[in-house]
């Protein structure tokens, strides 16, 4: 912000932000929009709010770290055990496994919604820095003081805050799909065995269904919402027939083009990768339930 | 059409240059409509040689129309864009006095985008060709424009100078060609070659872009523009500005404002002048209804007297407001549109007018794979 010339960014600034209250004003929006008033002591009450949800994110996040680590150790202690051809320490660690992969699934859901909360936080605390910001430059402009003063230190100082937070809040965290469980039958598992493996797919379909799939249907749902609303706003800026203004030259009837950096129908570019992803949680919520069934087409085995 | 080859060396350009995976898709639309449209005025149009003594006419036309946008793009960001829009309405009119006129307009245009990350911008390369026909051309007050062939090749470069703050340049040279001689000669007089460049800033205020596309951005472009059948050659300076609020920053609400002014000094005295333009839009989502309107003003002041009519420059001002209600996410994708318009343009020489009141209704279909 600093190379920018002071009068022509406020006048900028001043220009946008008085034309879209007069607009917004005119449309009847909610009134935290754009035109709310920017105090810093709305920037530090959302900054709170950050503050604990990143901090509860991180704990979250530090608690599903030492999860990773003991499941890894007690694979580890699992692989030893059938190696030495110890079948009932064996079987007592692959129980423990179980109860940990239920807990880790559960962890990953409430890390999801934490980074939810997270990234909200940090869109309002944003939101709030640059009505301040806004807020500061009309300050500037109706007391003409020199920008030079505690009002630029105070400009400046909401800057380097809002800084951090993108740069803490980074790129959108991707959790990956839980990993398609490879339980297989044995030859010597017992009926209570093969059922407690058949509920294990079971469970892990269940989990595909309430933590991925509604959620991606919604998204998918609303991201086609927000396509047709903009196919129909590009239509409408379309001029198909051309030529419905009368001839009043070149001076007058051209615009000043623009779109230089337009970057595409990014809607549709999501919208295909959800979808993507979607059948790939169909397919194995599919071979997940499949094999559920073979194993339960196996319990005639040993009782 | 010597420069429809330039459609297939930029797909292989894109799609030759590389091994990254290239992903297609494609939104579009399809629209069918009726309008009802009623012309008043007594100006008349130096391209428009047949006279009719009817100061007041009625039409009512049938409309078809579709609109596309093609992307192949790679997981670098390089794509290819197509994109293309056209339709063709035919028109039954009355109240001329010599005859009744049932013209009909055709117009295709198709452009093709490529663009790529190079020297941490993004960098465009384009191509458009633009086709319109008209049959059965009306005399005043049933303003039709004539039908043309236009070219337009042109690159830009945009790169982000620091957060939110973009710079942008184009170049682009554009040739119309106007229906040939033996249709109506006089058309010619409005056949032009342009070149322009141009330089922009472009002030964002949403971090990263996609979050919304909430901006200011002010230009400059010099623009040169021959018309041979006239033996005239103009210069123009252009600057101007647009701003934009985005829907997904604003519950929903999109307006843009574009104003533009140019002065415009040329080899004939008679067409120096000082323009202004003034276009805005506004788009918002009321449930399940789209509602829009769309004002524009462009009006012109000549530097030295005027006493004839110059092709096409024959209005010194014109107004024109849109407004229209589209109902929104009905089944197999479905929506419909009602709408109306009000069009109004004035020469300063005789004070003679045009206007035009259009009432519109249509079904729209819209299109993804």
């Amino acid at each position: 912000m600093e190379g920018i010339p002071a009068a022509l960014r406020r006048s900028v600034l001043l220009a946008g932000h008085a034309a879209a209250c007069v607009l917004l004003t005119t449309f009847v929006l909610p009134p935290d929009t754009l035109c709310g008033q920017g105090t810093r002591q709305a920037v530090d009450e959302a900054q709170e709010v950050y503050d604990n949800a990143r901090d509860r994110h991180q704990e979250a996040f530090a608690a599903w770290n030492r999860l990773e680590l003991a499941v890894d150790s007690l694979i580890e202690e699992f692989e030893r055990a059938q190696g030495a051809g110890d079948d009932e320490l064996s079987d007592r660690l692959q129980a423990q496994l179980y109860e940990r992969a239920g807990l880790k699934q559960r962890t990953r859901g409430q890390l999801r919604q934490l980074k939810e909360e997270w990234d909200s936080a940090g869109e309002v605390l944003k939101q709030r820095i640059d009505e301040h910001q806004l807020s500061l430059l009309e300050q500037w402009e109706e007391t003409g003081q020199d920008p030079e003063d505690e009002l630029l230190e105070e400009f400046l100082e909401v800057d380097r805050l809002r800084d951090e937070v993108v740069e803490e809040m980074g790129a959108p965290e991707l959790l990956e799909l839980p990993e398609m469980l490879n339980i297989r039958g044995l030859p010597e598992d017992t009926r209570a065995d093969l059922e407690r493996k058949a509920t294990a797919y079971e469970d892990y379909a269940e989990l595909l269904e309430t933590l991925w799939l509604s959620r991606l249907n919604e998204q998918i749902d609303e991201l086609t919402r927000q396509l047709q609303i903009e196919e129909a706003i590009r239509r409408n800026n379309l001029d198909i027939f051309g030529g419905r203004l009368p001839p009043v030259g070149q001076g007058g009837a051209a615009s000043g083009g623009g779109g230089v950096g337009d970057p595409g129908p990014t809607l549709a570019q999501q919208i295909e990768d959800l979808e993507i992803l979607r059948q790939t949680v169909i397919d194995r919520q599919r071979l997940a339930l499949q094999r559920a069934e073979e194993l339960r087409g196996r319990r005639g085995g040993t009782p | 059409m010597k420069w429809t080859g330039l459609f297939p060396a930029l797909a292989l350009l894109a799609i030759g240059g590389g091994s990254a995976r290239l992903e297609a898709q494609f939104q579009g639309s399809l629209t069918a409509g009726a309008a009802w449209e009623r012309y008043r005025g007594n100006v008349s149009l130096v391209t428009v040689p047949h006279i009719d003594s009817a100061e007041s006419v009625v039409a009512a036309a049938s409309e078809w129309g579709f609109a596309g946008i093609m992307n192949f793009a790679d997981s670098t960001g390089r794509g290819l864009f197509l994109s293309g829009e056209g339709g063709l309405r035919q028109f039954v009119a009355w109240g001329f006095q010599q005859r009744n006129y049932a013209p009909r307009e055709h117009r295709f245009r198709l452009r093709t985008d490529y663009r790529e990350f190079v020297w941490t911008g993004l960098l465009t390369i384009g191509a458009t060709l633009d086709v319109r026909g008209v049959a059965d051309l009306t005399p005043m007050p049933l303003y039709l424009a004539p039908g043309y062939r236009s070219y337009l090749v042109d690159a830009a470069f945009s790169r982000p100078l620091r957060e939110k703050l973009e710079v942008d340049a184009r170049v682009g040279f554009d040739e119309r060609d106007y229906a040939g001689p033996s249709v109506l000669p006089t058309l010619d007089f409005l056949d032009r070659r342009s070149f322009e460049v141009q330089a922009g800033a472009r002030r964002r205020f949403q971090s990263p872009p996609g979050d919304g596309d909430d901006h200011v951005r002010l230009f400059a472009a010099y623009l040169y523009h021959d018309y041979p059948s006239q033996a005239r050659g103009d210069h123009a300076l252009r600057l101007g500005g647009e701003w934009l609020l985005d829907r997904r920053r604003s519950s929903g609400l999109e307006v843009s404002v574009n104003a533009s002014g140019t002065f415009n000094r040329s080899s004939s005295s008679r067409v120096e002048y000082n323009a202004a333009r003034i276009e805005a839009r506004a788009a918002k989502v009321v449930g399940s209804y789209l509602v829009s309107f769309r004002a524009l003003w462009s009006g012109k002041s000549y530097v030295n007297p005027q006493e004839f009519l110059v092709p096409g420059e024959e209005f010194n001002n014109a107004a024109v407001f849109h407004g229209q209600v589209e109902r929104l996410f009905l089944a197999e994708d479905m929506s419909i549109v009602v709408g109306a318009e009000w069009t109004r343009a004035e020469t300063n020489i005789s004070g003679d007018f045009f206007r035009r009141a259009r009432a519109t209704f249509g079904l729209q279909k819209q299109l993804r794979f």
